[in-house]
Order: C-alpha cells, then sequence, then structure tokens
C-alpha cells in the first residue's frame, strides 16, 4: 500500500514551516512501514486521481488569493474527494481559501472553496503569540499564532482545541481568555497553529494518519523507536512552551 | 547645550555598560530623551550625506563592506555597529565616537537600518543613497507578510536624496526601483552562471497576483562568477577580482552593492584596485564566521536567523561532519521556519542543541533524521559540556545559533565588546 497526498499550493502556501508539517505525515508513516507519495496540485499541471488525503498550508494573503482563483474551476474535483470521505488537512490560510467565503477588510467577499464548514472575516488587528490549551482527548497542544481573521465554524463543526493562552479562532480575542482554536468534523481537520503543528503535536499528526488509514483501509500503528526520540522531543518542547507561558 | 549634555551623559552611561558587557541601545536611548535631535545634529551636515542599507538579510555585512570601500578611497567613514541598526542603537554608536560638542568626524556616514526603521527614521536624517540587499522571508511574528515589508522598504527608498542602489537578483526589489520616480536607481546584476552555482544566495519571498514588468534598471556591477569565496564583479566595463569575507554568492552581492555605492560617490575616481585590496583583508561580522577563542579551543560562529539566512550559512558552512552545535531561544519567537531547510549539510549527528528552543530544535533534527546527543536547554551547562567535548576530541567546533544565544554565548565566554564584535 502506497499511500498519496496530495498537497495543495506548495509554492503559494508554504509559509510557516508547511513543508514539515507534511514531513512530519509521511515520516511517521515511513516509521510505520508504510511507504507514501506526495502529488502536488498548485494549477500548473491536472487534478491528481486516486488521492487518500489531502494536505493545505499557511501563506500570505495575496499568495491565497491568487491560489483560490486557480483552485475554482478545479474545486468541484475537490468536493467530490471530500464527499467520499478523504481526509482534508488545512491550516492557516490554506483553512481560510477551503471555507465557505473570507469577507476582506474593505467588505468585499471572496467564495471560497466550500471544503470546510466554517468562513472567515479577516480584521485589521493582528495576532501573533505563542499559545498552548489541550485537544479533546486533553493532551498538551502548542504552537505559534500569526493571524488576522476571525474564524466562524457552521452546524456541525466543532473546535479542535482549547486554547489556555494565545489566540485561537479569533484574531480579536484577549489572549489571556480561554479560546477555541480549529475545527473538526468529520473527515476535516483545520487548525492556525504554527510551529508546524504536526511535528510538535504528533498527536494530532497520528489522528489524521489513523483516519487516512481508516478510510484507505490499512492498519497505522505508531511504535516506532524513532518516533519515540521525536515525540520525547516534542513533549519537552509543549512542556517548556507551557511552564513559561504560565509564569 | 542640550547636545552637548546629552553626548555627556550618554558616553557616561555607555562606559558603565561597557563595563557590565550589555544594553548598546541604552545611552543612545537616554541622550536622545535629552536631545531628541541627536542625530540630525550629528549626521546632518556631512560631506557626502548618510547612507542607508536595509533588507531582509545581509545588512550588517553590507553596511560593514560600503564602510571598507568607501574608507579605502581615503574617505572617513562612519558607521553603527553589526545589529544596532535602530535609532537607538544608532544614537549610541554616535556618542561613541562625537566629540563632547557632538562633533563626528567624518565624510560619510553607512547606517544598517532596520526594514521597519527606514521610514521612521528618514524624516529626521535624509538619506543621500538607500541600498537595499534582499526582500526574504524573515521574522514573521514582526512584520507577518513579506507584502508588508516590501512597503516599508519602498518607503525607505522613497526618501533617498540622491540614488537607490539594489540587488537586481530579487525581484521585489526590481518592482521597488522600478515604482520609483525621484531617485537614481541603479542595480547590481548577478550574472546567470552565478545564480546557477548559488540558488541558495539570492532567494527573493515569493509576492503573488503581481505582473512583473521588464527589469529595466540600469546596470551599475555585475557579478560574473563566485568560486570559493573569491568573487569576479565588473564594474563599469572593468573586471575584477575580490576575496570576499566568506563563500557564497550573499557575500559577492554584498561586495558588489558597496562597489556600486562607491561608484555613485567617486564615479570616475573609484580606485577598484585598493578597494579590492581593502575588501580581502577585512574582518568577518560577528556571527558570520568568526572564530571564536575560548578556553583553547575554537568556535566558529554561524548565525541563523531566518530561512534564507540559514539555507546560505549552510551551504557556506566549511566542513559539513564538523562538531555541532546548536543554540536557540525565544528570541526566534516563532522558529516553525527551521521546518523548511534542508538540514543535510549538517551531517547525522548534532552534539549539543541547547537554549529554551532546545527541544523545539530537537524536534526538528529527529524528523531529519539527525542524531542528538545531548540537550541542554542552560547556555552555561551546555558551552561548558561542549568545550570539554571539543578539549577531548582536539576538533574545532561550530556554533550555530540565533541573535540573541549568540550575544548571551559571547557574554559567557567572556567578550563583554558587543558593539564592535572584538
Amino acid at each position: 500500500m502506497t499511500v498519496r497526498f496530495l498537497h495543495l499550493f506548495p509554492k503559494q502556501l508554504g509559509l510557516n514551516g508547511e513543508t514539515g508539517n507534511l514531513d512530519c505525515l509521511v515520516q511517521r508513516l515511513s516509521w510505520a512501514g508504510i511507504d507514501s507519495q506526495v502529488e502536488v496540485f498548485d494549477g500548473s499541471g491536472s487534478f491528481p486521481e486516486q488521492i487518500d488525503a489531502v494536505f493545505i498550508g499557511s501563506g500570505t494573503l495575496a499568495g491565497a488569493t491568487a491560489a483560490l482563483e486557480t483552485l475554482a474551476p478545479h474545486s468541484s474535483k475537490l468536493l467530490s474527494l471530500v464527499e467520499t470521505g478523504v481526509p482534508v488537512l488545512a491550516l492557516g490560510l490554506g483553512w481560510e481559501i477551503l471555507g465557505k467565503s473570507i469577507t476582506l477588510t474593505d467588505g468585499r467577499v471572496l467564495q471560497g472553496a466550500g471544503v470546510f464548514p466554517s468562513r472567515s472575516i479577516r480584521t485589521k488587528e493582528r495576532a501573533s503569540a505563542e499559545c498552548f490549551g489541550f485537544d479533546q482527548a486533553g493532551t498538551l497542544t502548542t504552537g505559534y499564532a500569526n493571524h488576522s481573521a476571525n474564524m466562524e465554524l457552521f452546524e456541525g463543526a466543532s473546535p479542535l482545541i482549547e486554547l489556555r493562552a494565545g489566540y485561537g479562532n479569533s484574531s480579536t480575542a484577549d489572549a489571556k481568555q480561554r479560546s477555541d482554536e480549529g475545527l473538526v468534523s468529520s473527515n476535516l481537520m483545520a487548525a492556525r497553529l504554527n510551529g508546524p503543528l504536526l511535528p510538535l503535536n504528533p498527536h494530532l499528526a497520528d489522528r489524521f494518519l489513523e483516519a487516512v488509514a481508516k478510510k484507505s483501509g490499512f492498519e497505522y500503528r505508531q511504535e516506532s523507536k524513532a518516533a519515540s526520540t521525536a515525540d520525547g522531543f516534542a513533549s519537552k518542547a509543549r512542556e517548556e512552551l507551557k511552564q513559561r507561558l504560565s509564569r | 547645550m542640550r547636545l552637548f549634555l546629552a553626548v555627556l551623559v550618554g558616553k557616561v552611561i555607555r562606559s558603565i555598560a561597557r563595563l557590565r558587557g550589555g544594553g548598546s541601545a541604552i545611552p543612545g536611548r537616554i541622550a536622545m530623551i535629552i536631545e531628541p535631535k541627536l542625530l540630525q545634529k550629528t549626521l546632518g551636515s556631512l560631506k557626502h550625506g548618510v547612507i542607508f542599507v536595509s533588507g531582509s538579510n545581509g545588512k550588517s555585512t553590507t553596511t560593514a563592506l560600503v564602510a571598507g570601500t568607501l574608507s579605502s578611497q581615503g574617505l572617513k567613514v562612519f558607521s553603527n555597529p553589526s545589529g544596532g541598526n535602530m535609532p537607538q542603537g544608532i544614537g549610541s554608536a554616535v556618542i561613541g565616537q562625537a566629540s563632547l560638542l557632538g562633533k563626528l568626524d567624518a565624510d560619510v556616514a553607512v547606517l544598517e537600518v532596520d526594514e521597519a526603521y527606514g521610514e521612521v527614521l528618514a524624516p529626521f536624517i535624509a538619506p543621500s543613497i538607500v541600498v537595499l540587499t534582499n526582500l526574504q522571508i524573515d521574522q514573521l511574528n514582526r512584520f507577518f507578510e513579506p507584502d508588508r515589508v516590501y512597503q516599508m522598504l519602498r518607503q525607505a527608498a522613497a526618501s533617498a536624496t540622491r540614488a537607490v542602489v539594489l540587488n537586481g537578483s530579487d525581484a521585489n526589489l526590481v518592482d521597488i526601483g522600478l515604482e520609483l520616480t525621484g531617485q537614481n536607481v541603479s542595480q547590481v546584476e548577478v550574472s546567470k552562471k552565478a545564480l546557477a552555482k548559488w540558488p541558495e544566495g539570492a532567494l527573493a519571498a515569493p509576492r503573488f497576483g503581481k505582473d512583473r514588468a521588464d527589469n529595466s534598471i540600469p546596470i551599475s556591477v555585475t557579478v560574473s562568477d563566485e568560486l570559493e569565496g573569491i568573487a569576479t564583479l565588473e564594474v563599469a566595463g572593468k573586471p575584477i577580482s575580490v576575496q570576499l569575507p566568506g563563500k557564497g554568492l550573499h557575500f559577492a552581492i554584498d561586495t558588489a552593492l558597496a562597489f556600486a555605492v562607491a561608484d555613485q560617490i567617486l564615479g570616475e575616481s573609484f580606485d577598484l584596485e585598493s578597494a579590492s585590496a581593502a575588501i580581502s583583508t577585512q574582518q568577518t561580522v560577528y556571527g558570520r564566521g568568526e572564530i571564536a577563542k575560548y578556553q583553547g579551543v575554537e568556535i566558529q560562529i554561524l548565525m541563523m536567523k531566518n530561512p534564507s539566512s540559514m539555507r546560505a550559512t549552510l551551504v557556506a558552512m566549511d566542513d559539513p561532519e564538523t562538531n555541532i552545535w546548536i543554540a536557540m531561544d525565544e528570541g526566534t519567537p516563532d522558529p516553525s521556519w527551521i521546518f523548511d531547510i534542508d538540514l543535510t549539510r549538517i551531517g547525522k549527528q548534532v552534539r549539543i542543541v541547547s537554549g529554551s528552543r532546545a527541544w523545539h530544535f530537537a524536534t526538528r533534527l529527529s524528523y531529519a533524521g539527525i542524531a542528538v546527543d545531548s540537550v541542554a536547554p542552560d547556555s552555561k551547562q551546555a558551552l561548558a559540556e561542549y568545550v570539554s567535548f571539543l578539549k577531548q576530541n582536539g576538533k574545532r567546533g561550530t556554533l550555530l545559533t540565533n541573535y540573541e544565544q549568540m550575544m548571551a554565548i559571547r557574554k559567557l565566554m567572556g567578550f563583554l565588546d558587543l558593539e564592535s564584535g572584538k
């Protein structure tokens, strides 16, 4: 079995260590003895077929707008992938363009690809801070928020993480208050934390990979020594951040 | 009177600060409270004016090269030391060199200016020439998006009263140059041959949704080639070979920018041979390959500030199999970019990772299949461990570090003069 990832717009949306997120997925599969392969769609070739999982990363608004324009004629192909249950992981502005719509600060509304049950309202304020919180299983989750949009989740979607410090789905909320971050809804997962998110939070990487395994019908069990070393470091990195922010 | 008081108080605070080994912006900050026009009054009347050097990477090196090139032509040059590139830091440097009456004995000032401060400084001291090194991905936690930095650099360039010299291999800077109307704009051109050899030396931040216009900016200096730290440049049709401060295309471009400035100021009387000779004896700006001698071992210090500087550093690193120490703390607020860098040059093993980001960096290294021998968040402990390892091993070490850890570790090694890097 070779797992086929589709990486959308790696150039236009590849700003905050995004290579690290996809590398993390590929590396963890490899540590578990499973081969994988990354297909790219950025408008220059045709839309790849037979995809097991989709990944899109963060970038600038200019990059995202360019990506959205390119994606528009192909969004039905992406939507039909999603309807068959293929897991999608979207981060930062990648999540915004895969939502229903983006309201710009001048009031204009861009039509999103409509994959995620959410929309974004761009803000003039910028949120930029380290964050920590806990995911639905209660595991410490950390990252760096750097965004300027409020994310609204629609029915059927719930937040991925509850933050205790930093900025979640709202760029304008009080950073010291609890806040919701990210989204989960059936086969969809989204967040706005950098780090990159997955290598620093392997519990989220494994949760996504388990969804991919379930959909594509293979077994994923992470018992490698390499993963245990990497995850040990990541756990200490998260703990250090939490301690520092809690002081 | 105010100027006198400002310089006097500044000088006293500066000598105290230097004994303690830190705080290079404080004397300037206090002097500028006493005399808000400190910079105008000291820098405002120099014969060849003030030159701003700005951009994402290579500011310190280019500033040192412009200063070195102009000195080689007999000009008296005032310059701010590496890293002190905000108004208060520049104020501190002015205080260090001005007479008590606030006079600077200089023909020209060459100032490294932070991207965000070009437009802040310009109303006080209008630059005669603005030099732009590049627009690369840097400090997104602070600048958010490269598009914002573009606007900052454009503003800074537009404040030049005379000329703008830019790196023509960076498409963003070419766009800025083409937008300017009131300045004499010229560029450093990089040959296809040189670019093909060193793609890491010229990494422009991507900007999207912009139509690129033709690059019609007049060429002042061409980088024809770079080979093992020796650049071949062409200035007004004349070829010249220069021994660079280090290996890599970025050093060749920085040197070409310095020559373009000298060409702009001196025209036909610019003596290429003496400029080349001066550059070849110039010392590396600290953190860009400086070799620190400490307790009988040698540690080469290489700084990694952002993806472009780290890529360039890794490519130019002397011995990829050297014993590496990596140090990073929260001075790098969002280290996500370390996951975007190809770490092949590091080899299979890193001796020590230190600083508050040690665990974060160790995670990165594990995903690259690089073994980490020791993680020591405390710099002092890491330094002791590393030195004892090098002593047993008898090899030179390499420290890859962010700016803040570099300062902290230099201080631990007893290098108190943080301003000049000696």
